[in-house]
């Protein structure tokens, strides 16, 4: 063997050990992606709940007032449009536009009835509209978090390139909640 | 080498890991109740401990009660959340856990209490139903400083309706094998295999380049690995049986749970 087939040995040997680690990396981070893609998925779902469980709230507070007659069907058909819109929402944004839609919702109902609050189980129902709150937000921040992971973990210089290499399925970068909504619209319900 | 150094450092960053705010103590994996604002005394302390152990032994539901001197700015909620779904209380695949949360009452603020429960325990433990719970069992006792009697009445009527809705039968029948987290080394098996293979032709001349090769290797696998680690550690099935308690089952929080001042 003379020096120059010896070289090329050597280089041929090194770039296809090159290769063939930069695949392997590659299939670590395709698996990777595809599982926090995922996660973005479930936890999506998990947001979707959370809106249409506020929505479910409102006929069981229009329930609880007696009488309640001349603008319970106008709230009621809004916020049943609004929670069919709830499984077809793509974005946060369209997703905070319907829990919004909702929120007014309630607050109509308050702002109407004001003798809900002197009804027998309104401090349950209290528990009830704070735990849905609690939910949207947990739901939300969760959402964001899987975002983060999913969006960081795609993103990287090396890790386009070997995405690239190892398959042809398009990750997405998603969009986070922002995190005004919350404090913006949630119903400003006073309990005292 | 170069490249091997980038791919460190891609994977260095892309685990990220939340963390609890300071004023929350450190989990130790074998306790479920932390008196941090001294309102039990410590043989009360042991009681609980004993029941929660029991309790957890019995049913494989986990119940976690702390108390802390202050909330450091948070929600009794958001804290008791995210308390839950560090720490990972309850069973990964049941999500029965429960964290109950107190902050006593000081003479310039309210004492606060939230009772969190994981995802699993929602239908038993509706929000509805702890507020009854809070309200009837707890704060009449909190009102007269007998906080252990207000946790201990609060604590039979939610064993009592989480139970019914896990005990060890239903996590036994549940509970499947953990998944198989074998793919990796069997890749790594067949990577090395194939390298020394490839590399062996030419073993004499390699020797130069063997050791960043190696290094190269170890650095670009061992990312991954570690997030493997994690995960693997975080779902750490905890629950041993037996005597006192084995650790925290991975379970999570989906927002539920209900709690108020006093």
């Amino acid at each position: 063997m003379n020096k120059a087939t010896r070289t090329i040995l050597i280089l041929v040997g090194v770039i296809l050990g090159a290769f063939i680690l930069f695949y392997l990396y590659g299939t670590s981070v395709y698996n990777g992606a595809v599982e926090k893609q995922e996660a973005v998925k479930k936890e999506w779902g998990n947001v979707q709940v959370a809106y249409q469980r506020r929505a479910d709230l409102v006929p069981q507070l229009v329930a609880t007032v007696k009488g309640a007659k001349d603008n319970e069907r106008a709230i009621l058909e809004n916020v049943t449009k609004a929670r069919s819109g709830i499984s077809a929402a793509q974005s946060p944004a369209e997703l905070q536009k319907l829990g919004a839609d909702i929120n007014k919702a309630i607050n109509i109902v308050f702002e109407n009835y004001p003798e809900i609050r002197s009804t027998q189980n309104f401090s349950e129902l209290q528990a009830q509209l704070e735990g849905t709150e609690n939910r949207v937000g947990k739901a939300r921040s969760d959402y964001n978090d899987a975002v983060e992971k999913s969006n960081g973990f795609i993103r990287g210089f090396w890790k386009k390139k070997a995405l690239a290499l190892v398959g042809d399925e398009e990750f997405k970068v998603y969009d986070a909640f922002a995190a005004s909504e919350g404090a913006e619209n949630a119903p400003k319900v006073d309990f005292n | 080498m170069k490249y091997a150094i980038a791919l460190f450092m891609a994977l260095l960053v892309s685990t990220g890991w939340s963390q609890l705010p300071d004023c929350v103590p450190a989990k130790e994996q074998n306790r479920l109740v932390y008196d941090k604002a001294n309102m039990l005394q410590p043989q009360e302390v042991q009681q609980l401990v004993q029941n929660l152990e029991q309790f957890a032994a019995k049913t494989s539901n986990q119940i976690v009660i702390i108390t802390l001197p202050d909330l450091c700015g948070f929600e009794p909620s958001d804290l008791s959340f995210k308390i839950m779904d560090e720490w990972g209380v309850g069973q990964a695949d049941l999500d029965n856990g429960v964290v109950m949360l107190i902050k006593p009452k000081t003479t310039d603020s309210k004492g606060q209490i939230f009772i969190a429960t994981g995802r699993g325990l929602e239908g038993a433990l509706p929000d509805g139903k702890i507020h009854i719970i809070w309200e009837n069992e707890i704060i009449p006792q909190f009102k007269q400083n007998q906080y252990f009697q207000g946790i201990w009445n609060g604590l039979t009527v939610i064993e009592q309706l989480a139970q019914k809705e896990f005990d060890i039968d239903t996590y036994a029948k549940k509970h499947k094998q953990k998944k198989d987290k074998g793919g990796w080394v069997g890749l790594l098996i067949f990577g090395a295999i194939a390298l020394i293979f490839l590399f062996g032709k030419n073993k004499s001349m390699a020797r130069a380049n063997n050791l960043p090769f190696w290094t190269a290797f170890w650095l670009a696998n061992s990312g991954p690995r570690r997030g493997y680690w994690n995960d693997f550690n975080s779902r750490n099935d905890g629950w041993g049986g037996g005597g006192g308690f084995g650790g925290f089952g991975g379970g999570s929080s989906g927002g539920g749970g209900a709690g108020g001042s006093w």
